[in-house]
């Protein structure tokens, strides 16, 4: 039986000797010092474990910080009573093989319908006036498809939320002119969302006399997906001006086109996302600053700024006189008309769905610019990408205009152009048009200026709206159109 | 018997005659049937002509007119959409009118249809071929009809075939490829 003994290292860089024992021949054999530090294949593996290393340091901790910033994007805000917004974020098995939402018992059990006899939670309104809260819980229940219409008399034209706004003209008793809003009783009751419907200015910026600009809600329009969630921001038009601006990349954009100039900061009180880019949107047309950039597409569903400030949103007509137009903008239908969700449209003399999409460009969480994820590494992608039964299930946003010239901002996760055009008719619109799409594009910033052109502080209509977004428009110009508003001061 | 025969001969040759006389020469078959059909045609191209006149007229000047007239207090907004939406309540009762009168000249169609369905045999083969023609006009007018018919914010959507949910089939690459290459073109 051999054994060995190794002795140490005498040379710097080459051998050894092994001896070898236990056995008549006594010999040496010469090897590779592998130990010794001034070997050359020790220096090299420990080059390589250095590289590997650094590599590690370098790549992935950046990663990991963006992974755990996403995770702080990406996690609902409203986590604990709801896993709308990313609901991939809480639970990967909510999506089927093919990609689209699975709804499971378990989730749609923590959900329940507020009955219609019961109180709904309008405590801490802060609405000038409120109607009859049986008529309007008929009336939601009825447009969010709960419950028949109440028969052919006419009798729910008369009682449709829009009827808010008749006595718009009309004193509220302190200050004239102020918009009648109506708090939209919560179609859930548990969980219960805080202050679900009860629109809110306490907290926006305000006119010089501190009346309200702008009026903000989230609400729960689905019954279909309990957990999808929309935030709304209604703008005091007649306080308040907006202007559309053109994305960098978009065609006709100029340098000033694409950011609000340093002159303007004072008078900024929220920017939102626009409708879609140019090369997904067809033949829509848009009109910046009595520019046509590319012809208007008659009956398009169409947001017009007119020369007067007022804002419309209509299907846009060859006989609307161009030098009245200041700023337009356009994409595919009206998703609410007359105060009614669009659910069907004609397309070529066949009846079709109305939800709006763009093949698997919807997503409901897209990778933050500039960083290469984890997930990525290895051929899939970090997000998700909507199809399926349910690929119209994506984060979204529209416009809707009331009968007193407001106009509505709505941004929901997790949600259907139905859905959305749902929350939009509660919140009084006769009309509403698509706007832009995606995490990454769905954005509704609120700006409080110091007075000096610079901003006290800037806050996100969603909490699960991307921080990233509010670094847009005013510090640096964007790719994509968007609408600046200001206000009016006169 | 031969005289016997020979008259009888003579009486079914005059019959025969007759018969076409009465039939061939006289009033066609489905006539007064073509006659209704004819009458419905005409006043649904009437009816579809003077809808697409009336989608095509401008109201650009009225609505020039309703803005510099405006009351205070009154927006653009509001006196744009005034103007239109008088124009779309017009449209729409005039295709209203053309509904109608489609649907009667539908069921005169069919009237013809089954007249001819009736009267075709070896003595009429004209009647089959005559619907055919009848028909191309037809076909001429549901085209004039159905783009009348449509409103005009789905003109958009006319020539398009409806979308299914295969148009929103995930590939994965695709998407890939598509979002990379869009964000480094948008920077």
């Amino acid at each position: 039986m051999s054994t060995f003994f190794i002795e140490e290292c005498e040379e710097p860089f080459l051998v050894r000797r092994v001896r070898l024992e236990g056995s008549d021949d006594r010999g040496e054999m010469i090897a590779r010092c592998m130990n010794h530090p001034d070997n050359p294949k020790r220096r090299l593996a420990w080059s390589a474990w250095s590289i590997v290393l650094c590599s590690f340091l370098l790549i992935a901790t950046p990663a990991m910080a963006a992974s755990n910033h996403r995770d702080g994007e990406f996690a609902p805000f409203w986590e604990s009573i709801l896993w709308g917004g990313n609901p991939a974020a809480n639970d990967s098995q909510s999506f089927g093989n093919n990609g689209g939402f699975v709804a499971r018992d378990s989730i749609f059990k923590t959900y329940q319908l507020a009955s219609s006899d019961s109180e709904s939670t309008v405590a801490g309104d802060s609405s000038p006036q409120q109607t009859d809260p049986a008529v309007w819980k008929h009336s939601i229940r009825e447009i969010l498809g709960l419950q028949p219409p109440l028969g052919s008399s006419g009798e729910d034209d008369d009682k449709s939320p829009d009827k808010s706004t008749a006595a718009d003209n009309q004193d509220n008793g302190t200050v004239k002119d102020l918009p009648i809003l109506e708090n939209i009783p919560p179609l859930y009751a548990t969980p219960p969302l805080p202050q679900e419907g009860v629109w809110e200015s306490a907290g926006l910026p305000t006119d010089k006399n501190g009346n309200p600009l702008m009026y903000r809600t989230s609400y729960r329009p689905s019954e279909r997906y309990p957990n999808a969630i929309v935030h709304m921001l209604l703008f005091d038009m007649k306080r308040v001006s907006m202007s559309l601006y053109l994305g960098s990349s978009e065609p006709g954009a100029t340098a000033s086109s694409s950011i609000v100039q340093p002159e303007d900061r004072h008078k900024l009180v929220a920017i939102t996302n626009a409708l879609w880019k140019q090369k997904h949107s067809g033949q829509a047309g848009t009109i910046l600053a009595s520019r046509v950039i590319k012809n208007l597409f008659p009956g398009m569903a169409t947001l017009v700024i007119y020369q007067d400030s007022s804002v419309d949103i209509v299907e846009w007509s060859p006989d609307i006189p161009l030098e009245l137009v200041n700023d337009a903008k356009q994409l595919r239908h009206l998703i609410v008309k007359d105060g009614k969700v669009v659910s069907t449209i004609p397309v070529n003399g066949h009846s079709s769905d109305s939800e709006i999409g763009l093949g698997y460009l919807l997503s409901e969480s897209e990778p933050m610019p500039g960083y290469q994820y984890w997930g990525g590494w290895w051929g899939q992608p970090s997000y998700n990408t909507t199809s399926g039964p349910d690929w119209f299930i994506a984060t979204r946003s529209a416009f809707g205009i009331r009968n007193d010239g407001n106009l509505v901002f709505a941004a929901g996760h997790h949600i259907s152009t139905k859905d959305l055009a749902k929350a939009l008719v509660l919140a009084g619109c006769q009309r509403a048009v698509h706007g832009d799409a995606n995490p990454h594009n769905v954005v509704g910033n609120i700006y409080f200026s110091d007075g000096n052109g610079r901003f006290a502080k800037k806050e996100k209509l969603s909490p699960d709206q991307k921080t990233y977004t509010l670094d847009r428009y005013v510090d640096r110009s964007y790719t994509s159109d968007f609408y600046a508003f200001f206000r009016r001061d006169n | 018997m031969k005289l016997h025969r020979a008259a009888l001969d003579l009486l079914c040759l005059a019959v025969i005659v007759f018969a076409n006389q009465s039939l061939c020469h006289g009033q066609s078959p489905c006539a007064a049937e073509m006659e209704e059909w004819r009458n419905a045609f005409a006043q649904l191209q009437e009816a579809i002509g003077e809808t697409e006149q009336l989608k095509e007229s401008s109201v650009a000047q009225d609505i020039r007119e309703r803005v510099s007239r405006r009351q205070s207090g009154q927006s653009v907004a509001d006196s744009v959409r005034s103007v239109l939406e008088q124009k779309t309540i017009r449209v729409s009762e005039s295709q209203e009118r053309c509904w109608a009168l489609a649907e009667r000249e539908k069921l005169a169609f069919q009237e013809i249809k089954k007249c001819a369905t009736a009267s075709a045999n070896r003595r009429y083969p004209s009647v089959n071929q005559h619907l055919k023609e009848l028909g191309r006009e037809r076909d001429k007018a549901i085209r004039d009809l159905k783009y009348v018919m449509t409103q005009e914010a789905y003109i958009q959507y006319l020539n398009q075939r409806p979308l299914t949910q295969d148009d929103y089939s995930f590939n994965q690459k695709a998407y890939s490829n598509s979002w990379y290459s869009s964000f480094k073109a948008s920077r």
